[in-house]
Protein backbone atom coordinates (compact mmCIF):
# COMPACT_ATOMS: atom_id res chain seq x y z
CA UNK A 1 0.00 0.00 0.00
CA UNK A 2 2.83 2.37 0.91
CA UNK A 3 4.56 1.58 -2.39
CA UNK A 4 1.37 2.32 -4.28
CA UNK A 5 0.96 5.66 -2.53
CA UNK A 6 4.60 6.54 -3.20
CA UNK A 7 4.12 5.76 -6.88
CA UNK A 8 0.96 7.87 -6.98
CA UNK A 9 2.65 10.93 -5.43
CA UNK A 10 5.68 10.60 -7.71
CA UNK A 11 3.56 10.22 -10.82
CA UNK A 12 1.45 13.14 -9.73
CA UNK A 13 4.61 15.25 -9.31
CA UNK A 14 5.81 14.33 -12.79
CA UNK A 15 2.42 15.44 -14.15
CA UNK A 16 2.61 18.71 -12.21
CA UNK A 17 6.06 19.49 -13.61
CA UNK A 18 4.76 18.85 -17.10
CA UNK A 19 1.99 21.39 -16.54
CA UNK A 20 4.41 23.87 -14.99
CA UNK A 21 6.68 23.55 -18.03
CA UNK A 22 3.69 24.19 -20.30
CA UNK A 23 2.98 27.35 -18.34
CA UNK A 24 6.58 28.47 -18.82
CA UNK A 25 7.66 27.74 -15.24
CA UNK A 26 9.95 24.76 -15.77
CA UNK A 27 11.51 23.86 -12.47
CA UNK A 28 15.04 22.70 -11.74
CA UNK A 29 13.32 19.80 -9.97
CA UNK A 30 11.86 18.83 -13.32
CA UNK A 31 15.21 18.84 -15.09
CA UNK A 32 16.86 16.95 -12.30
CA UNK A 33 14.06 15.30 -10.37
CA UNK A 34 16.12 14.40 -7.36
CA UNK A 35 18.43 17.34 -7.37
CA UNK A 36 16.76 19.18 -4.57
CA UNK A 37 18.35 22.59 -4.38
CA UNK A 38 18.37 23.33 -0.74
CA UNK A 39 20.74 25.92 0.64
CA UNK A 40 23.89 24.43 -0.82
CA UNK A 41 22.93 22.61 -4.02
CA UNK A 42 23.46 19.02 -5.08
CA UNK A 43 25.50 17.73 -8.02
CA UNK A 44 23.59 15.29 -10.19
CA UNK A 45 23.84 13.43 -13.49
CA UNK A 46 21.86 11.24 -15.86
CA UNK A 47 23.00 7.63 -16.35
CA UNK A 48 21.75 5.94 -19.53
CA UNK A 49 22.03 2.22 -20.20
CA UNK A 50 21.47 0.98 -23.79
CA UNK A 51 21.73 -2.55 -24.98
CA UNK A 52 20.43 -5.54 -26.83
CA UNK A 53 18.82 -8.64 -25.42
CA UNK A 54 19.32 -11.86 -27.31
CA UNK A 55 19.05 -15.58 -26.87
CA UNK A 56 22.19 -17.32 -25.60
CA UNK A 57 21.33 -20.31 -27.78
CA UNK A 58 20.55 -18.78 -31.13
CA UNK A 59 21.89 -15.23 -30.73
CA UNK A 60 18.56 -13.93 -32.08
CA UNK A 61 17.10 -10.78 -30.53
CA UNK A 62 14.27 -11.20 -28.02
CA UNK A 63 11.30 -8.86 -28.11
CA UNK A 64 9.21 -7.60 -25.16
CA UNK A 65 11.66 -8.38 -22.36
CA UNK A 66 11.08 -6.10 -19.36
CA UNK A 67 14.17 -4.23 -18.10
CA UNK A 68 14.05 -2.43 -14.76
CA UNK A 69 16.73 -0.11 -13.39
CA UNK A 70 15.84 1.83 -10.26
CA UNK A 71 12.67 3.74 -11.13
CA UNK A 72 12.80 3.22 -14.88
CA UNK A 73 11.24 0.35 -16.81
CA UNK A 74 11.38 -0.38 -20.52
CA UNK A 75 10.65 -3.29 -22.90
CA UNK A 76 12.95 -4.54 -25.64
CA UNK A 77 11.81 -3.87 -29.21
CA UNK A 78 11.67 -6.34 -32.11
CA UNK A 79 15.46 -6.05 -32.50
CA UNK A 80 16.04 -6.66 -28.81
CA UNK A 81 17.06 -3.07 -28.10
CA UNK A 82 16.22 -1.44 -24.78
CA UNK A 83 17.11 1.72 -22.89
CA UNK A 84 16.77 2.52 -19.19
CA UNK A 85 17.70 5.80 -17.56
CA UNK A 86 18.58 6.93 -14.07
CA UNK A 87 17.93 10.67 -14.06
CA UNK A 88 18.91 11.25 -10.50
CA UNK A 89 22.33 9.75 -10.04
CA UNK A 90 25.24 11.24 -8.24
CA UNK A 91 28.04 12.05 -10.73
CA UNK A 92 30.64 9.47 -9.72
CA UNK A 93 31.35 5.77 -10.16
CA UNK A 94 28.01 4.00 -9.93
CA UNK A 95 26.68 0.48 -9.78
CA UNK A 96 23.03 -0.07 -10.71
CA UNK A 97 21.03 -3.23 -10.29
CA UNK A 98 19.19 -4.33 -13.43
CA UNK A 99 16.31 -6.80 -13.43
CA UNK A 100 15.59 -8.48 -16.76
CA UNK A 101 12.30 -10.35 -16.92
CA UNK A 102 10.43 -12.39 -19.49
CA UNK A 103 6.86 -11.34 -18.77
CA UNK A 104 5.00 -12.62 -21.84
CA UNK A 105 5.42 -16.29 -21.06
CA UNK A 106 6.32 -18.16 -24.26
CA UNK A 107 4.98 -15.58 -26.76
CA UNK A 108 8.52 -14.58 -27.78
CA UNK A 109 10.18 -17.66 -26.38
CA UNK A 110 10.36 -18.68 -22.73
CA UNK A 111 13.49 -17.29 -21.06
CA UNK A 112 14.91 -17.25 -17.53
CA UNK A 113 14.88 -13.95 -15.66
CA UNK A 114 18.21 -12.35 -14.88
CA UNK A 115 19.19 -10.04 -12.02
CA UNK A 116 22.50 -8.40 -12.70
CA UNK A 117 24.45 -5.17 -12.26
CA UNK A 118 25.84 -2.55 -14.56
CA UNK A 119 28.86 -0.53 -13.49
CA UNK A 120 29.86 2.97 -14.57
CA UNK A 121 33.58 3.38 -13.90
CA UNK A 122 35.10 6.86 -14.34
CA UNK A 123 32.06 8.01 -16.31
CA UNK A 124 32.44 10.99 -18.65
CA UNK A 125 29.51 13.39 -18.60
CA UNK A 126 28.34 15.56 -21.49
CA UNK A 127 25.82 18.37 -21.89
CA UNK A 128 25.88 19.58 -18.30
CA UNK A 129 24.30 22.94 -17.58
CA UNK A 130 27.46 24.45 -16.11
CA UNK A 131 25.78 24.50 -12.70
CA UNK A 132 24.90 21.55 -10.49
CA UNK A 133 23.75 19.24 -13.27
CA UNK A 134 26.88 17.60 -14.72
CA UNK A 135 25.18 16.06 -17.75
CA UNK A 136 24.66 12.53 -19.01
CA UNK A 137 26.72 9.43 -19.54
CA UNK A 138 25.88 6.33 -21.57
CA UNK A 139 26.90 2.69 -21.31
CA UNK A 140 26.16 -0.19 -23.62
CA UNK A 141 25.10 -3.33 -21.82
CA UNK A 142 24.16 -6.36 -23.93
CA UNK A 143 22.49 -9.33 -22.33
CA UNK A 144 22.07 -12.96 -23.33
CA UNK A 145 19.20 -14.89 -21.78
CA UNK A 146 19.05 -18.63 -21.31
CA UNK A 147 15.96 -20.57 -22.28
CA UNK A 148 13.95 -22.10 -19.46
CA UNK B 1 2.46 45.59 -10.70
CA UNK B 2 3.03 45.20 -6.93
CA UNK B 3 4.68 42.23 -5.29
CA UNK B 4 1.33 40.98 -3.96
CA UNK B 5 -0.50 41.28 -7.26
CA UNK B 6 0.63 37.93 -8.58
CA UNK B 7 0.12 37.50 -12.31
CA UNK B 8 -2.67 35.13 -13.33
CA UNK B 9 -0.39 32.57 -14.98
CA UNK B 10 2.00 32.57 -12.07
CA UNK B 11 -0.90 32.11 -9.65
CA UNK B 12 -1.95 28.98 -11.55
CA UNK B 13 1.65 27.73 -11.40
CA UNK B 14 1.83 28.46 -7.67
CA UNK B 15 -1.36 26.46 -7.15
CA UNK B 16 0.16 23.53 -9.03
CA UNK B 17 3.36 23.86 -7.02
CA UNK B 18 1.28 23.83 -3.83
CA UNK B 19 0.04 20.37 -4.88
CA UNK B 20 3.64 19.30 -5.51
CA UNK B 21 4.63 20.47 -2.03
CA UNK B 22 1.80 18.45 -0.52
CA UNK B 23 2.97 15.36 -2.41
CA UNK B 24 6.54 15.90 -1.27
CA UNK B 25 5.33 16.29 2.29
CA UNK B 26 3.47 12.97 2.06
CA UNK B 27 6.51 11.28 0.51
CA UNK B 28 8.72 12.71 3.29
CA UNK B 29 11.87 11.42 1.61
CA UNK B 30 15.03 12.33 3.46
CA UNK B 31 17.64 13.45 0.93
CA UNK B 32 19.60 16.25 2.57
CA UNK B 33 21.40 16.09 5.89
CA UNK B 34 23.36 18.88 7.53
CA UNK B 35 25.89 18.04 10.19
CA UNK B 36 26.89 20.82 12.54
CA UNK B 37 30.29 19.25 12.96
CA UNK B 38 31.69 21.85 15.36
CA UNK B 39 30.70 25.01 17.17
CA UNK B 40 34.29 26.22 17.21
CA UNK B 41 35.06 29.08 14.87
CA UNK B 42 38.12 31.10 13.86
CA UNK B 43 35.99 34.18 13.25
CA UNK B 44 33.56 36.14 15.35
CA UNK B 45 31.04 37.35 12.78
CA UNK B 46 28.56 40.04 13.67
CA UNK B 47 25.67 38.19 12.04
CA UNK B 48 26.40 34.61 13.07
CA UNK B 49 23.27 32.46 13.29
CA UNK B 50 25.03 29.70 15.20
CA UNK B 51 26.17 31.92 18.05
CA UNK B 52 29.41 29.96 18.02
CA UNK B 53 32.62 30.87 19.79
CA UNK B 54 36.35 30.38 19.37
CA UNK B 55 36.39 27.83 22.18
CA UNK B 56 32.98 26.29 22.16
CA UNK B 57 31.69 24.69 25.33
CA UNK B 58 30.19 21.85 23.34
CA UNK B 59 32.97 19.50 22.29
CA UNK B 60 33.15 18.34 18.68
CA UNK B 61 31.12 15.24 18.05
CA UNK B 62 33.39 12.26 17.35
CA UNK B 63 33.24 11.20 13.70
CA UNK B 64 32.29 7.66 14.69
CA UNK B 65 29.19 8.89 16.51
CA UNK B 66 27.95 10.75 13.44
CA UNK B 67 28.70 7.83 11.12
CA UNK B 68 26.85 5.50 13.49
CA UNK B 69 23.78 7.74 13.12
CA UNK B 70 24.19 7.76 9.34
CA UNK B 71 24.36 3.96 9.31
CA UNK B 72 20.94 3.92 10.95
CA UNK B 73 19.29 5.60 7.97
CA UNK B 74 20.69 3.47 5.17
CA UNK B 75 17.41 1.51 4.94
CA UNK B 76 15.31 4.63 4.38
CA UNK B 77 17.49 6.57 1.93
CA UNK B 78 19.40 5.96 -1.26
CA UNK B 79 22.90 7.15 -0.26
CA UNK B 80 23.69 8.29 -3.82
CA UNK B 81 20.71 10.61 -3.69
CA UNK B 82 21.31 11.95 -0.22
CA UNK B 83 23.58 14.95 0.15
CA UNK B 84 25.42 15.45 3.42
CA UNK B 85 26.66 18.94 4.15
CA UNK B 86 29.15 19.60 6.92
CA UNK B 87 28.71 22.97 8.59
CA UNK B 88 29.88 24.66 11.77
CA UNK B 89 31.16 26.80 13.36
CA UNK B 90 34.04 26.56 10.95
CA UNK B 91 34.19 23.04 9.64
CA UNK B 92 37.85 23.19 8.57
CA UNK B 93 38.99 23.68 12.16
CA UNK B 94 38.38 19.98 12.50
CA UNK B 95 41.37 17.97 11.38
CA UNK B 96 39.33 14.80 10.94
CA UNK B 97 36.89 16.08 8.31
CA UNK B 98 38.68 13.91 5.77
CA UNK B 99 38.08 10.86 7.95
CA UNK B 100 34.34 11.65 8.14
CA UNK B 101 34.24 12.36 4.42
CA UNK B 102 35.92 9.11 3.51
CA UNK B 103 33.45 7.13 5.61
CA UNK B 104 30.57 8.91 3.87
CA UNK B 105 32.17 8.35 0.47
CA UNK B 106 32.58 4.62 1.17
CA UNK B 107 28.88 4.44 1.93
CA UNK B 108 28.01 6.23 -1.32
CA UNK B 109 26.94 9.60 0.11
CA UNK B 110 27.92 12.75 -1.76
CA UNK B 111 29.15 15.32 0.73
CA UNK B 112 30.08 18.97 0.85
CA UNK B 113 31.22 21.71 3.21
CA UNK B 114 30.25 25.25 4.06
CA UNK B 115 33.28 27.27 5.02
CA UNK B 116 34.44 30.83 5.64
CA UNK B 117 37.50 30.02 3.51
CA UNK B 118 40.09 31.06 6.12
CA UNK B 119 41.70 27.61 6.13
CA UNK B 120 40.97 26.47 2.61
CA UNK B 121 44.34 26.09 0.93
CA UNK B 122 45.06 24.17 -2.26
CA UNK B 123 46.61 21.40 -0.21
CA UNK B 124 43.60 21.10 2.09
CA UNK B 125 41.22 21.14 -0.87
CA UNK B 126 43.18 18.29 -2.48
CA UNK B 127 43.09 16.34 0.72
CA UNK B 128 39.31 16.87 1.01
CA UNK B 129 38.75 15.86 -2.60
CA UNK B 130 40.77 12.71 -2.01
CA UNK B 131 38.20 11.91 0.65
CA UNK B 132 35.31 12.33 -1.78
CA UNK B 133 34.41 16.00 -1.32
CA UNK B 134 32.01 17.09 -4.06
CA UNK B 135 30.67 20.51 -3.13
CA UNK B 136 31.92 23.65 -1.42
CA UNK B 137 30.08 26.77 -0.35
CA UNK B 138 32.21 29.78 0.61
CA UNK B 139 30.99 33.01 2.17
CA UNK B 140 31.99 36.37 0.76
CA UNK B 141 30.23 39.23 2.46
CA UNK B 142 31.42 42.30 0.59
CA UNK B 143 34.46 44.09 -0.68
CA UNK B 144 37.46 44.26 1.63
CA UNK B 145 36.27 46.75 4.24
CA UNK B 146 32.72 45.50 4.56
CA UNK B 147 33.67 41.81 4.49
CA UNK B 148 36.30 42.32 7.18
CA UNK B 149 33.84 44.40 9.21
CA UNK B 150 31.14 41.72 9.17
CA UNK B 151 33.65 38.95 9.71
CA UNK B 152 35.38 40.94 12.44
CA UNK B 153 38.82 40.11 11.07
CA UNK B 154 41.22 42.25 9.01
CA UNK B 155 42.71 39.33 7.11
CA UNK B 156 39.52 37.50 6.26
CA UNK B 157 38.87 39.16 2.87
CA UNK B 158 42.29 38.32 1.44
CA UNK B 159 42.03 34.77 2.71
CA UNK B 160 38.55 34.17 1.37
CA UNK B 161 39.47 35.58 -2.06
CA UNK B 162 42.45 33.20 -2.21
CA UNK B 163 40.11 30.34 -1.36
CA UNK B 164 37.47 31.43 -3.90
CA UNK B 165 40.13 31.57 -6.62
CA UNK B 166 40.76 27.86 -6.09
CA UNK B 167 37.19 26.93 -6.98
CA UNK B 168 36.92 27.53 -10.75
CA UNK B 169 40.20 25.77 -11.46
CA UNK B 170 39.37 22.66 -9.44
CA UNK B 171 37.98 19.76 -11.43
CA UNK B 172 35.05 17.65 -10.26
CA UNK B 173 34.00 20.19 -7.68
CA UNK B 174 30.67 21.96 -7.45
CA UNK B 175 30.70 25.23 -5.62
CA UNK B 176 28.93 28.45 -4.95
CA UNK B 177 29.76 31.69 -3.23
CA UNK B 178 27.21 33.06 -0.79
CA UNK B 179 26.84 36.65 0.24
CA UNK B 180 24.95 37.85 3.23
CA UNK B 181 23.52 41.18 2.08
CA UNK B 182 23.40 43.91 4.72
CA UNK B 183 23.34 47.71 4.90
CA UNK B 184 27.13 47.94 4.68
CA UNK B 185 27.61 45.90 1.50
CA UNK B 186 24.32 46.73 -0.22
CA UNK B 187 25.86 49.49 -2.35
CA UNK B 188 28.70 47.13 -3.36
CA UNK B 189 26.58 44.40 -4.93
CA UNK B 190 27.48 45.31 -8.50
CA UNK B 191 31.18 45.40 -7.60
CA UNK B 192 30.98 42.05 -5.82
CA UNK B 193 29.24 40.58 -8.86
CA UNK B 194 31.95 41.93 -11.18
CA UNK B 195 34.68 40.62 -8.89
CA UNK B 196 33.18 37.12 -8.88
CA UNK B 197 32.74 37.12 -12.66
CA UNK B 198 36.36 38.27 -13.01
CA UNK B 199 37.53 35.36 -10.83
CA UNK B 200 35.52 32.95 -12.96
CA UNK B 201 32.80 32.07 -10.47
CA UNK B 202 29.63 30.72 -12.05
CA UNK B 203 27.33 30.29 -9.04
CA UNK B 204 26.44 33.06 -6.61
CA UNK B 205 23.78 33.07 -3.97
CA UNK B 206 22.68 35.90 -1.76
CA UNK B 207 20.59 35.94 1.35
CA UNK B 208 19.58 38.59 3.80
CA UNK B 209 20.22 38.76 7.49
CA UNK B 210 17.39 37.56 9.62
CA UNK B 211 16.96 38.27 13.30
CA UNK B 212 18.47 35.16 14.88
CA UNK B 213 21.77 34.44 16.65
CA UNK B 214 24.00 37.49 17.01
CA UNK B 215 22.11 39.31 14.27
CA UNK B 216 19.27 39.72 16.76
CA UNK B 217 21.43 42.22 18.63
CA UNK B 218 22.47 44.03 15.41
CA UNK B 219 19.29 45.47 13.92
CA UNK B 220 21.32 47.84 11.73
CA UNK B 221 22.51 44.84 9.75
CA UNK B 222 19.07 44.50 8.21
CA UNK B 223 18.29 46.25 4.94
CA UNK B 224 15.72 49.04 4.94
CA UNK B 225 12.46 48.16 3.17
CA UNK B 226 13.51 50.15 0.06
CA UNK B 227 16.90 48.41 -0.09
CA UNK B 228 15.21 45.07 0.48
CA UNK B 229 12.96 45.59 -2.53
CA UNK B 230 15.85 46.91 -4.62
CA UNK B 231 17.83 43.76 -3.83
CA UNK B 232 15.28 41.67 -5.71
CA UNK B 233 15.39 44.05 -8.66
CA UNK B 234 19.16 43.65 -8.69
CA UNK B 235 18.90 39.84 -8.66
CA UNK B 236 16.33 39.93 -11.47
CA UNK B 237 18.56 42.16 -13.58
CA UNK B 238 21.67 40.05 -12.94
CA UNK B 239 19.85 36.85 -13.87
CA UNK B 240 18.73 38.44 -17.14
CA UNK B 241 22.31 39.48 -17.94
CA UNK B 242 23.28 35.82 -17.48
CA UNK B 243 26.97 36.41 -16.77
CA UNK B 244 26.72 34.67 -13.41
CA UNK B 245 24.01 32.37 -12.10
CA UNK B 246 22.56 34.29 -9.17
CA UNK B 247 19.90 32.95 -6.81
CA UNK B 248 18.25 34.31 -3.72
CA UNK B 249 18.60 31.83 -0.82
CA UNK B 250 15.87 29.31 -0.06
CA UNK B 251 14.13 31.48 2.53
CA UNK B 252 10.90 33.44 2.18
CA UNK B 253 7.92 33.62 -0.11
CA UNK B 254 8.43 36.54 -2.50
CA UNK B 255 5.06 37.10 -4.22
CA UNK B 256 5.49 38.28 -7.77
CA UNK B 257 9.27 37.89 -7.54
CA UNK B 258 8.80 34.11 -7.26
CA UNK B 259 10.70 32.27 -10.03
CA UNK B 260 12.34 35.53 -11.09
CA UNK B 261 15.02 35.70 -8.42
CA UNK B 262 15.66 32.00 -7.88
CA UNK B 263 15.33 28.82 -9.88
CA UNK B 264 12.37 27.37 -8.02
CA UNK B 265 9.28 28.52 -6.23
CA UNK B 266 9.59 28.94 -2.48
CA UNK B 267 9.51 25.69 -0.56
CA UNK B 268 10.83 25.37 2.99
CA UNK B 269 11.95 21.74 2.90
CA UNK B 270 12.94 21.62 6.57
CA UNK B 271 11.68 18.32 7.95
CA UNK B 272 10.17 17.42 4.56
CA UNK B 273 13.45 16.39 2.88
CA UNK B 274 16.02 18.01 5.16
CA UNK B 275 17.34 16.90 8.53
CA UNK B 276 20.26 18.03 10.60
CA UNK B 277 22.43 16.64 13.33
CA UNK B 278 23.55 19.41 15.65
CA UNK B 279 26.81 19.59 17.60
CA UNK B 280 25.26 18.12 20.76
CA UNK B 281 23.62 15.27 18.86
CA UNK B 282 20.20 16.91 18.57
CA UNK B 283 18.25 15.88 15.49
CA UNK B 284 16.48 18.77 13.83
CA UNK B 285 15.73 20.06 10.34
CA UNK B 286 18.03 22.98 9.48
CA UNK B 287 20.85 23.89 11.89
CA UNK B 288 19.04 27.19 12.45
CA UNK B 289 16.14 25.30 13.98
CA UNK B 290 16.87 24.43 17.58
CA UNK B 291 15.03 24.29 20.94
CA UNK B 292 11.36 23.58 20.23
CA UNK B 293 12.17 22.25 16.79
CA UNK B 294 14.45 19.46 18.01
CA UNK B 295 12.99 16.03 17.25
CA UNK B 296 15.40 13.72 19.03
CA UNK B 297 19.06 13.08 19.76
CA UNK B 298 21.40 10.61 18.12
CA UNK B 299 22.73 9.62 21.56
CA UNK B 300 19.28 8.51 22.68
CA UNK B 301 17.22 7.83 19.57
CA UNK B 302 17.48 5.93 16.34
CA UNK B 303 17.88 8.49 13.54
CA UNK B 304 15.69 6.54 11.11
CA UNK B 305 12.89 6.15 13.67
CA UNK B 306 12.97 9.85 14.40
CA UNK B 307 12.75 10.72 10.70
CA UNK B 308 9.96 8.23 10.02
CA UNK B 309 7.84 8.89 13.08
CA UNK B 310 8.42 12.47 14.15
CA UNK B 311 8.68 15.85 12.39
CA UNK B 312 4.89 16.36 12.67
CA UNK B 313 5.20 20.11 13.06
CA UNK B 314 7.28 20.28 9.89
CA UNK B 315 4.88 18.20 7.86
CA UNK B 316 1.70 19.86 9.10
CA UNK B 317 2.31 23.58 9.24
CA UNK B 318 -1.24 24.59 10.13
CA UNK B 319 0.11 25.90 13.46
CA UNK B 320 1.95 28.68 11.63
CA UNK B 321 -1.31 30.34 10.57
CA UNK B 322 -1.26 32.80 13.44
CA UNK B 323 -0.34 36.46 13.82
CA UNK B 324 0.16 38.20 10.48
CA UNK B 325 -0.03 34.85 8.67
CA UNK B 326 -3.64 34.29 9.82
CA UNK B 327 -5.09 36.86 7.44
CA UNK B 328 -2.54 36.61 4.62
CA UNK B 329 -4.14 35.83 1.27
CA UNK B 330 -0.98 34.11 0.08
CA UNK B 331 -0.63 31.82 3.10
CA UNK B 332 -1.29 28.69 1.02
CA UNK B 333 1.74 29.43 -1.16
CA UNK B 334 3.98 30.38 1.74
CA UNK B 335 2.78 28.26 4.70
CA UNK B 336 4.27 30.50 7.33
CA UNK B 337 7.57 31.38 5.63
CA UNK B 338 10.86 29.56 6.36
CA UNK B 339 10.63 27.87 9.74
CA UNK B 340 14.00 29.31 10.75
CA UNK B 341 12.28 32.70 10.70
CA UNK B 342 10.06 31.69 13.61
CA UNK B 343 11.00 32.34 17.19
CA UNK B 344 12.42 29.14 18.66
CA UNK B 345 10.37 29.45 21.83
CA UNK B 346 7.20 31.38 20.99
CA UNK B 347 7.11 30.18 17.36
CA UNK B 348 5.92 33.63 16.25
CA UNK B 349 7.02 34.80 12.79
CA UNK B 350 10.00 37.15 13.10
CA UNK B 351 10.25 38.28 9.50
CA UNK B 352 7.87 38.31 6.52
CA UNK B 353 9.60 38.85 3.18
CA UNK B 354 6.40 39.79 1.41
CA UNK B 355 5.47 42.46 3.94
CA UNK B 356 8.98 43.87 3.85
CA UNK B 357 8.91 44.20 0.05
CA UNK B 358 5.45 45.78 0.25
CA UNK B 359 6.83 48.32 2.70
CA UNK B 360 9.64 49.01 0.24
CA UNK B 361 7.12 49.56 -2.56
CA UNK B 362 5.18 52.04 -0.45
CA UNK B 363 8.36 53.99 0.25
CA UNK B 364 9.33 54.15 -3.44
CA UNK B 365 9.06 57.60 -5.02
CA UNK B 366 6.17 57.57 -7.51
CA UNK B 367 7.21 58.48 -11.03
CA UNK B 368 4.59 59.39 -13.60
CA UNK B 369 4.79 60.19 -17.28
CA UNK B 370 3.36 63.65 -17.83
Amino acid sequence: MKKLKTKFYKTSNTFIFGLLALLGFASSCEKEPNSIMVEYGTPSAKFIVNGKISSSDTNTPIKNIRVIMNRDTSFSDSEGHYQVIENRGFPANQTFQINIQDVDSNVNGDYKNLDTIVKFVNPQFINGDGHWYEGETTKEFNVKLDKK
Amino acid sequence: MGVSEIQFKKRIALNLYKRYKKNETKLHQLNYILWESTLRCNLNCLHCGSDCKKDALVKDMPVDDFIKAIDQITDIVNPNETMIVLTGGEVLLRKDIEKAGLELYKRGFPWGIVTNGMLLSEMRLNSLQNSGLRAVTISLDGLEASHNWLRNNNKSFNKVISAIKLLPKTENLKYDVVTCVNRKNFSELENIRDLLIHIGIKEWRVFTIFPIGRAKENDHLQLTPIEFKELFDFIKKTRKENKIHLNYGCEGFLGNYEKEVRDDFFFCRAGINVASVLADGSISACPNLRNNFTQGNIYKDNFANVWENKYEKFRDRGWTKTGICASCKDYDFCEGNGLHLRDEKTEELLFCHLKRIEEGEKCQPITRNI
